[in-house]
């Protein structure tokens, strides 16, 4: 998947099950979209469904400091390349 | 004759205090010398040996504070518990519930013996108390930092804990409320009953004010009061076939949130 189709893909998943309105790729998700832990966490959840692989704790320990959506898409591209090397 | 009229109410007034500074420090004699001769050792028991660590220290929990109203029942008479038949019948479900009083709390791990709350930050790290509350399975208000592994555990659990028949109880206004209608909402239980398909009810707590004001030290020992928990709506979404958004069941509950008010 290149970054241009991960990127809507999240974008959709933001607006479709998270009510982001007009999101942009480096807003503050917490202080501009209420964007909190719980969703976080429900939005791993997705991204598993979305690659097709579960994710570790230590994994989804990381996208806990998630703060934008581009820290979104380069975690999950940080995933991928580690999945690929192992 | 003002200066009469106040002599005359002055010792009525000095007994009430005294009942006040009585069954205030009898409570704290409980949570003090009452948690180390009664409870230290069952709670041990509950963290290191105990099969099921989490549900046996909420009972314990639950039991502890059982023991303090019924301490404040004798030591405080004219204050009545109202707790119907229905409150401690709920299981597998978010509660969501107005907060007046330090109370509170403590008056909903009373009634529920299996539960899990949200709980500040901060307080997991004070000691004893911060590893009661871990081992009790409690959540943090934030996922930050260090806090990241234990709420990803807390939260991936939490489906089977409602299954369970475990309750989910919180105060979405994060803080004492001293007005009628819902101030800042927080919709972090209504998340978390989205993503484990759990009903939500809405429990109104009345008058736990009354026996211990907020901003004061002293139990208000010798007013006559009834405090009450009742249902005021249950939601059930229909998760499977119609989702709700956050901000749809935000709406609905906050509705009924603001009727429970008198």
């Amino acid at each position: 998947m290149t970054r241009e189709e991960l990127q809507d893909n999240i974008l959709s998943i933001l607006i479709d099950d998270f009510e982001f309105e007009n999101p942009g790729l480096d807003d503050n998700l917490r202080d501009d979209h209420n964007f909190d832990s719980i969703d976080a966490i429900e939005l791993l959840g997705k991204i598993e469904i979305m690659l097709g692989t579960s994710l570790s704790r230590e994994e989804k320990e990381k996208a806990m400091g998630i703060r934008t959506i581009n820290d979104i898409l380069d975690y999950i591209e940080q995933l991928d390349v580690m999945r690929n090397n192992s | 004759m003002a200066e009469m009229h106040s002599s005359k109410h002055q010792p009525a007034h000095f007994t009430a205090r005294l009942a006040d500074w009585f069954v205030t420090l009898t409570c704290w004699t409980w949570f003090t010398l009452g948690f180390i001769c009664c409870f230290s050792l069952p709670y041990a028991y509950a963290a290191f040996l105990a099969k099921d660590s989490e549900t046996a220290t909420q009972k314990l929990n639950s039991l502890f504070f059982r023991v303090l109203f019924a301490i404040l029942r004798v030591t405080a008479p004219s204050h009545r518990l109202d707790i119907p038949p229905e409150i401690e019948a709920i299981r597998s479900s978010v509660i969501v519930c107005n907060h007046l009083s330090y109370l509170d709390p403590l008056l909903l791990i009373r009634t529920f013996p299996r539960h899990r709350t949200i709980v500040k930050t901060r307080f997991f790290s004070l000691p004893i108390f911060g590893q009661v509350i871990t081992r009790a399975g409690y959540i943090p208000a934030s996922g930050e930092g260090h806090f990241a592994r234990f709420m990803l555990q807390q939260l991936e659990t939490m489906p089977s804990f409602l299954r369970s028949g475990g309750n989910l109880f919180v105060f979405p206004e994060g803080t004492r409320n001293r007005g009628e209608k819902a101030a800042t909402f927080h919709p972090g239980a209504l998340k978390i009953a989205r993503l484990c398909q759990a009903p939500i009810y809405i429990v109104h707590i009345e008058n736990t004010e009354v026996l211990f004001p907020p901003g004061k030290f002293l139990f208000n020992s010798r007013r006559k009061n009834t405090i009450t928990l009742r249902v005021v709506d249950r939601i059930q979404p229909d998760y499977q076939n119609a989702p709700p958004s956050v901000t749809e069941l935000e709406k609905q509950v906050l509705e009924a949130y603001n009727q429970g008010s008198p």
